[in-house]
C-alpha cells in the first residue's frame, strides 16, 4: 500500500481529534501509526502547525518504539526537527533513546547508531550531558560502525556549542584524535572529517597530519569504502612534506585514484597530486607523464553527467591558469555539441579560448565559427568575442581570426555586427593601420546598430579614426540627433568623439556647427552631472586657446600590452588549493566567497618549491591583459573618477592629460583594482555586459 | 560538506528534506525557485513553465549559502552548505542518491517520493553522517535497509500478508551487515548458490560524427566489460584478455605512450584510455602478471571500463541524405543506409531518427524495408529496420507537408541536427579486445563452474551523421 494518498495537507486539530478517537480501539496500533506518518508528512511539507503535537509523538514513541522500528525513526525524525520548540518532551524522551542505545548496543549496531546520532542532533544540555558518557563507550566499541558513528557526533557537539559546555571539549577532542589512530580506517575517515570540520570555523585548532600518518593513510585508502578515500584525500592536504622524496612518494600512491570510477575521488586525487607537486623540484621531471595521466582522468569526466562535466570544467580552467604545463588536453573534447546545455557550453567556450595557440587556430577558428552562425544569439554573440579576443591574443593568427571576422560580417545579421562593432575596437587598437578594412565594412552597415555597448563602441572609433572614414561626419551628425535618449555611456563617448574629430579636421565648417550644438545641449539641456560637467571642461578648454589641444583630448593611445603582470602568485596557490571545493566554481579566493573562513595558503616547508609550470603553449598574461581590458567597456572608469572631476578644473596641463586618458577609456588606475573582483573577470569575460 | 539535502518538485517546491547541520534557514529553499531563474544565462526569462532550460550552472551563491543542484526527471535534488564544501564529493554523492533509490523503487519521481517517504528518511539517515557521505553502495544498503519499498508498479497488487498488525515494515536481522565494516566490502561471506555461473559481456558503445560524405570526424569506444556471478563462498576470478589489448591497457595506467611503442614493435595499435577496474581488483597484480584477478561482488557489476581512440575505424553505415525543397511547402527527404561491414555479420534493431522541421503535415513513406513512423514532440522520423546484414542497402523517401507558415530558420535550424542512429550487433567488438580466458577458483568449495562470454557493440547516445 503506498502512502502517496497521506501526502495531504491535514490540520494538526484534525489528526488531534483521530488521535483521540483512535485512542480507545483495539488496534488501535495500526491507526496510530498511519496518524504518525500524516505528522511526518506534514513535516516534510513545511506545515510547522504539527508541533502541538509533540507530546503525542513522544507518547507513541514510548508505547511502540520498541516493537515497530518505523514507528521509531518517525518519531526521532520528529523530535530532531522540532526540539527547538518543544524541548520539555523532548527531554523526556532521552531517556527512551539512552535506554534505545544501551539496548542495542550489543545486537543491532544500525539501531544504536540511529540513537546515538538522534541524541547528538538534539542540542539541548541535557541532550549534551548524556551523550559525554556514551560517547565515552562507544569510542571504546568493538564495532567500527558505532566508533565511526561516535566520531561525526563528537563534530555535531561541537558545531552546536562550542561555548556552552566547554568542560567537556577536550576530552571529546582527545577521544577523536585517539580515533585517528583507529585499526579501522573509515573510523579514521570520520574522525578526520569530524576534526577538519571543528578546526574549519575555529583560529584556535589546526589540523595537522604527520609523515607516518599520511603514508600510512594512503597506503590504507585501497581498502576503505568511496567516500572515506575522499575523505582521507582531502585531510592529505593538511600534511606538509618536509623533503622532496615523501612528497614523490605520495603522488606515485595517489596517481591510480585519478583512474576512479566515482568522479569525487579522480578530483579530489587530482587536487592532493597539485598541491603536493609543490613541494617537488621539476615535477615533470620526476613524473613525465603526469600530464597525460591528468588529461585522461580529465576525458574521463567529461563524460559525465553535465553537472559533473560543469565543475570538471570550471577546475580545468584554474589548472589551464596557473600550470597549464601539467596538462595535454585536446581541444577537440570541449567542442559544443548541438545540444549541451547552455552553461556547459559556456564553459567550454573560455576553455576553447584558453587552449587555442597557433598549432590549432585553424581548428578552433572553423569550430567557433560555426558556433557563430548557430541559432542562440546568446552562444553567437560569445564565439563572436572568443574570435576577436583570440585576434588580441594570438598575434601570428590575427589575420585568420579577422578575416572570419570579416566573413561573418558580410552576412549583415545584426545582432552578429553589432558584436563585431564591439571587439573591432580592441582589435584595432592592438594592430593600427592593419585591419583598416573591418572599420569600412562596419561603417557601411551602421545602420543596423541597435545596442548602446555597441554604438559606443562604433561612435568611439569614428572619433578615433575621423579623418580616414569618410562619411565620418556624417555619421556623427546622424548618432547626435537622437543624443538625448541615449544612454550616458553612449552620450559621454560620444561627446568625446565629436571633440576628437573636431580636433583633427579643425576647419571643417559641418563639424564646428555639430561640436557647437553638442556642447549647447549638454550644458544647458542635460540634468546629468557627469556629461554636463564633461561638456562644460571641453568648452573651457578650447576657449583658452592652449596650443596642444590636440594633445590632451585626442592623445596618442599607448598600445594594447601583452606583458602585464598575471595573477599574484599567492592569490593561484590559493586557488590551487581550493580546487574542488566551491571556490574553485566562483573562480574566487575563499575569502571573497565566505567571509568567515580561513585562507588557505601552503605550509612553509624545506621541500617547498614554487616552480613555474605557466610555460606551456599558452601565454597567460595575455589572458590577464584581456580580462582588464574587458572592463573596460563599463566605463567604470568614470564615475569612479567624477567625484574630484571638480578639483581638477583647476588643471595643470598634465593633470588634464591624466584625466581624459580616463575618458577615452584606457586602463586606469581604477581597473588596476580589478584584482578585487578576483578571478571573477575571467567569468565575465565571455558573458555579456547587461 | 552539505548541511541539507532537498527533494523538490518541478516548481521547486519541497516534497521532503533531510538536514544534517542545521545551518540553513527554511527560507533558503524558499528561494531556489526565483535563484534559478535570476541566475539563469538564458535570455527568454518569460521561460513559461519549466524552470529549468539548461541555463542555470548547478552551483550557485546567494546570501552566503550555496546552492549545489541536479535534475532527475521532474525533480530537482538539492544540497544546500554555508561552507567552502568539497563541491565535487557533494555532487556525485546526490548522483548516487538517485541511483540508490532508483535501486529502491524502480523510478525516482514525485510521485514515488510521497509513497516511500519513510524508507527514504531511512536512506538519507544511513547515506550521510553530519553531511559527509557514508554508504552509497546499493548491494550492502539493501542488505540491512529492507523495508519493502512500494514501486509504482505493484499499484494493483495487494501487498503480501502481514505478520503483526502495524507492522508493513519486515526487517530482516538488524545487525550491520559485515561488509559494512569488513575488508572486503563489497561481498559478504557464506553466499551460497545452488549452480555456479558467471557471465562475462563485453560490450562497446561507438559514439561516431561522421559528415556528410561519409568520412570520420571524430570516434571513440566505450567499452565495459560486465560481469554477473552466481557464485558461492569468496571465489577467486582471474580474467585473461589478448596481449595486445593488456599491454596498451597496462600502458594507459602508466601514461605511456602506447603509439610509439606499438609502433616500434610493428604492430598496430590500439588507443586505450581511461582503463577504470571496479574496486575488487587488485591494481598491482595488473602490471606484475598482466592478469585481472578479483574476488567478485554478487550479482552484477561493471568489472572494467575503458575507452578506445580509434582513428582508422570505418563507419558501420553509410549514410546517403538528400533533401529538396518545393517552395517552402513541400519537402522530399531521401535516405539511403548502406551497411558496410562484412556479409556474415548482421545488425539488429537499427534505428535512424532523422529530423525534419517542425509540425510537418501528413507525410508520406516509400521505402524498401522496415517501418517508418512520424514523432511530432522530437520532430522525426523515426526508421526501424529490424535486421540488416552486412552489404546491403537500404533507401527511403519521406514527402513532407510544412505548415503554411514556416519561418526560415526553423528550416535551417533542422538541417543543422545530425541523423542520429542506434544498433546493436552481436559477436564482436571493434576495439580488438579479445577474452582469452576467465578462471573460477573457490579455495575452500572447489565446485566446478562455467563461464559465458559475450560480445556486444552497439550505438552509444552520439552515432551521428551530419547532413551538411
Amino acid at each position: 500500500m503506498g502512502d502517496a494518498k497521506l501526502y495531504t495537507r491535514v490540520k494538526a486539530s484534525d489528526i488531534l481529534t483521530e488521535l483521540r478517537n483512535y485512542e480507545k480501539k483495539p488496534r488501535s496500533g495500526v491507526y496510530q501509526k498511519t496518524i504518525l506518518k500524516k505528522i511526518i508528512v506534514n513535516l516534510s511539507i513545511g506545515d510547522n502547525e504539527v508541533i502541538i503535537l509533540a507530546s503525542d509523538v513522544v507518547r507513541i514513541l514510548f508505547n511502540m518504539g520498541y516493537e515497530d522500528l518505523e514507528v521509531k525513526n518517525m518519531c526521532y525524525l520528529y523530535l530532531i526537527t522540532y526540539w527547538k520548540h518543544c524541548p520539555k518532551e523532548a527531554i523526556s524522551a532521552l531517556r527512551f533513546m539512552v535506554e534505545d542505545y544501551k539496548r542495542n548496543s550489543d545486537t543491532s549496531v544500525i539501531d544504536a547508531c540511529a540513537a546515538l546520532k538522534t541524541i547528538a542532533s538534539i542540542q539541548l544540555k541535557a541532550y549534551i550531558d548524556a551523550l559525554t558518557p556514551l560517547l565515552e563507550d562507544a569510542f571504546n566499541d568493538s564495532n567500527a560502525s558505532i566508533r565511526r558513528t561516535a566520531a561525526y557526533c563528537v563534530a555535531m557537539i561541537f558545531k552546536s556549542n562550542e561555548v556552552e559546555n566547554p568542560g567537556s571539549s577536550p576530552k571529546l577532542l582527545q577521544m577523536l584524535n585517539d580515533a585517528l589512530v583507529d585499526d579501522d580506517l573509515d573510523v579514521v575517515a570520520a574522525a578526520l572529517n569530524s576534526l577538519g570540520d571543528i578546526t574549519l570555523n575555529t583560529d584556535k585548532l589546526k589540523l595537522s597530519t604527520d609523515k607516518e600518518h599520511a603514508l600510512k593513510l594512503t597506503e590504507g585508502m585501497a581498502s576503505c569504502q568511496e567516500w572515506c578515500q575522499v575523505s582521507i584525500l582531502n585531510a592529505l592536504l593538511t600534511f606538509v612534506p618536509q623533503d622532496h622524496k615523501i612528497a614523490a612518494d605520495l603522488i606515485d600512491l595517489i596517481l591510480p585514484y585519478l583512474q576512479s570510477d566515482n568522479s569525487s575521488i579522480a578530483l579530489n586525487a587530482l587536487k592532493v597530486i597539485v598541491y603536493f607537486s609543490y613541494y617537488i623540484n621539476n615535477v615533470l621531471d620526476v613524473f613525465p607523464s603526469l600530464p597525460q595521466s591528468i588529461s585522461a582522468a580529465i576525458s574521463n569526466l567529461m563524460l559525465r553527467p553535465p553537472e559533473v562535466q560543469f565543475l570538471a570544467m570550471r577546475n580545468v580552467i584554474l589548472l589551464l591558469l596557473d600550470k597549464p604545463a601539467l596538462l595535454d588536453l585536446d581541444i577537440r573534447m570541449f567542442f559544443c555539441q548541438y545540444d549541451d546545455l547552455l552553461y556547459i557550453k559556456d564553459t567550454k567556450l573560455e576553455i576553447i579560448f584558453l587552449l587555442a595557440n597557433e598549432g590549432n587556430m585553424d581548428l578552433v577558428l572553423t569550430e567557433l565559427q560555426e558556433y557563430a552562425m548557430e541559432i542562440d544569439i546568446q552562444m553567437v554573440r560569445k564565439s563572436i568575442r572568443a574570435i576577436g579576443n583570440l585576434a588580441v591574443k594570438i598575434e601570428p593568427t590575427s589575420e585568420k581570426c579577422v578575416s572570419v571576422l570579416a566573413d561573418l560580417l558580410s552576412e549583415s545579421i545584426p545582432y552578429v555586427i553589432e558584436e563585431i562593432a564591439i571587439i573591432t575596437r580592441d582589435i584595432l587598437r592592438k594592430y593600427p593601420g592593419t585591419f583598416d578594412y573591418l572599420i569600412d565594412m562596419l561603417v557601411d552597415r551602421v545602420s543596423l546598430i541597435k545596442e548602446s555597448d555597441a554604438k559606443t563602441s562604433i561612435i568611439w572609433i569614428l572619433g578615433e579614426y575621423s579623418s580616414s572614414i569618410s562619411k565620418s561626419v556624417t555619421l556623427l551628425k546622424q548618432f547626435s540627433e537622437t543624443f538625448v535618449e541615449e544612454s550616458t555611456e553612449t552620450q559621454l563617448t560620444l561627446l568625446t568623439a565629436i571633440m576628437k574629430a573636431h580636433t583633427c579636421q579643425p576647419y571643417n565648417k559641418e563639424l564646428h556647427a555639430l561640436v557647437e550644438d553638442i556642447l549647447e545641449v549638454t550644458i544647458v539641456d542635460i540634468d546629468n552631472p557627469d556629461l554636463r560637467e564633461r561638456g562644460l571642461f571641453y568648452w573651457r578648454l578650447l576657449s583658452s586657446g592652449l596650443p596642444n589641444i590636440i594633445d590632451i583630448i585626442k592623445p596618442r593611445l599607448p598600445t594594447l600590452k601583452n606583458d602585464q603582470a598575471a595573477l599574484p602568485n599567492h592569490m593561484r596557490e590559493e586557488l590551487d588549493l581550493c580546487m574542488g571545493s566551491i571556490a574553485s566554481i566562483y573562480l574566487r579566493p575563499v575569502k571573497q566567497v565566505f567571509r568567515h573562513c580561513k585562507p588557505r595558503t601552503l605550509s612553509d616547508s624545506p621541500a617547498l618549491v614554487r616552480q613555474d609550470l605557466s610555460n606551456s603553449r599558452l601565454s597567460n598574461p595575455l589572458y590577464n591583459n584581456r580580462r582588464s581590458t574587458l572592463y573596460r567597456s563599463r566605463s567604470s572608469t568614470l564615475s569612479s573618477n567624477s567625484g574630484s572631476f571638480r578639483s581638477r578644473m583647476a588643471f595643470t596641463s598634465q593633470r588634464v592629460n591624466d584625466l581624459t586618458i580616463n575618458e577615452n577609456n584606457q586602463p586606469s588606475p581604477a581597473e588596476n583594482n580589478s584584482e578585487s573582483h578576483g578571478l571573477s573577470g575571467i567569468m565575465r569575460k565571455l558573458s555579456l555586459k547587461k | 560538506m552539505a548541511s541539507v539535502v532537498y527533494f523538490l518538485d518541478s516548481r521547486g517546491r519541497p516534497l521532503l528534506h533531510r538536514d544534517y547541520k542545521w545551518d540553513i534557514p527554511t527560507s533558503a529553499v524558499e528561494k531556489f525557485p526565483i535563484l534559478l531563474l535570476k541566475n539563469s544565462k538564458s535570455t527568454n526569462v518569460e521561460a513559461d513553465s519549466g524552470l529549468d532550460d539548461g541555463a542555470t550552472a548547478p552551483v550557485f551563491n546567494d546570501d552566503g549559502i550555496n546552492y549545489i543542484y541536479l535534475t532527475h526527471k521532474n525533480l530537482y535534488i538539492l544540497a544546500m552548505t554555508r561552507e567552502d564544501a568539497n563541491v565535487f564529493a557533494v555532487l556525485c554523492y546526490l548522483h548516487s542518491l538517485v541511483r540508490v533509490l532508483e535501486g529502491y523503487m524502480k523510478s525516482l519521481e514525485e510521485e514515488s517520493i510521497r509513497d516511500n517517504f519513510s524508507i527514504i528518511y531511512e536512506l538519507l539517515d544511513e547515506m550521510m553522517d553530519f553531511g559527509v557521505p557514508q554508504i552509497t553502495d546499493q548491494k550492502i544498503l539493501k542488505e540491512y535497509i529492507t523495508q519493502e519499498s512500494f514501486t509504482l508498479k505493484t499499484m494493483l497488487r495487494p501487498s503480501g500478508s502481514k505478520k503483526r498488525p502495524g507492522a508493513t515494515t519486515v526487517f530482516k536481522q538488524r545487525v550491520a551487515p559485515i561488509a559494512v565494516t569488513n575488508a572486503i566490502s563489497w561481498r559478504s561471506p557464506g553466499i551460497k548458490h545452488k549452480k555456479n555461473e558467471a557471465y562475462l559481456d563485453v560490450i562497446e558503445s561507438i559514439d561516431m560524427l561522421v559528415n556528410s560524405r561519409n568520412q570520420l570526424l571524430s570516434s571513440e569506444i566505450h567499452g565495459t566489460i560486465q560481469l554477473k556471478s552466481f557464485l558461492s563462498g569468496m571465489p577467486e576470478l582471474v580474467l585473461g584478455l589478448n596481449e595486445r589489448f593488456m599491454n596498451s591497457c597496462i600502458d594507459s595506467i602508466k601514461g605511456n605512450d602506447t603509439i610509439s611503442r606499438a609502433k616500434i614493435a610493428g604492430k598496430k595499435p590500439i588507443e586505450v584510455e581511461d582503463v577504470k577496474f571496479h574496486q575488487c581488483v587488485r591494481l598491482g597484480k595488473i602490471e606484475a602478471d598482466k592478469m585481472i584477478s578479483f574476488i567478485p561482488p554478487d550479482g552484477e557489476c561493471t568489472l572494467m571500463t575503458y575507452r578506445v581512440h580509434s582513428p582508422t575505424l570505418k563507419p558501420l553505415f553509410l549514410i546517403d541524405y538528400k533533401m529538396r525543397n518545393h517552395s517552402n511547402t513541400r519537402l522530399e527527404i531521401m535516405v539511403k543506409v548502406k551497411a558496410n561491414f562484412k556479409p556474415r555479420i548482421s545488425a539488429r534493431r537499427l534505428q535512424i531518427r532523422i529530423p525534419v522541421p517542425r509540425d510537418i503535415d501528413s507525410p508520406k513513406y516509400h521505402y524498401n524495408k522496415g517501418n517508418l513512423k512520424y514523432l511530432p514532440n522530437e520532430s522525426a522520423v523515426l526508421w526501424k529496420i529490424h535486421k540488416i546484414d552486412g552489404g546491403k542497402e537500404y533507401v527511403m523517401i519521406a514527402e513532407l507537408m510544412l505548415p503554411t507558415v514556416t519561418d526560415d530558420t526553423d528550416l535551417e535550424k533542422f538541417r543543422k541536427i545530425p541523423l542520429n542512429l542506434k544498433f546493436e550487433m552481436q559477436g564482436f567488438v571493434t576495439s580488438g579486445l579479445q577474452v582469452k580466458y576467465l578462471k573460477i577458483r573457490e579455495p575452500k568449495l572447489n565446485y566446478q563452474s562455467y563461464p559465458y562470454v559475450r560480445y556486444i557493440t552497439k550505438s552509444s547516445d552520439h552515432y551521428d551523421v551530419r547532413v551538411k
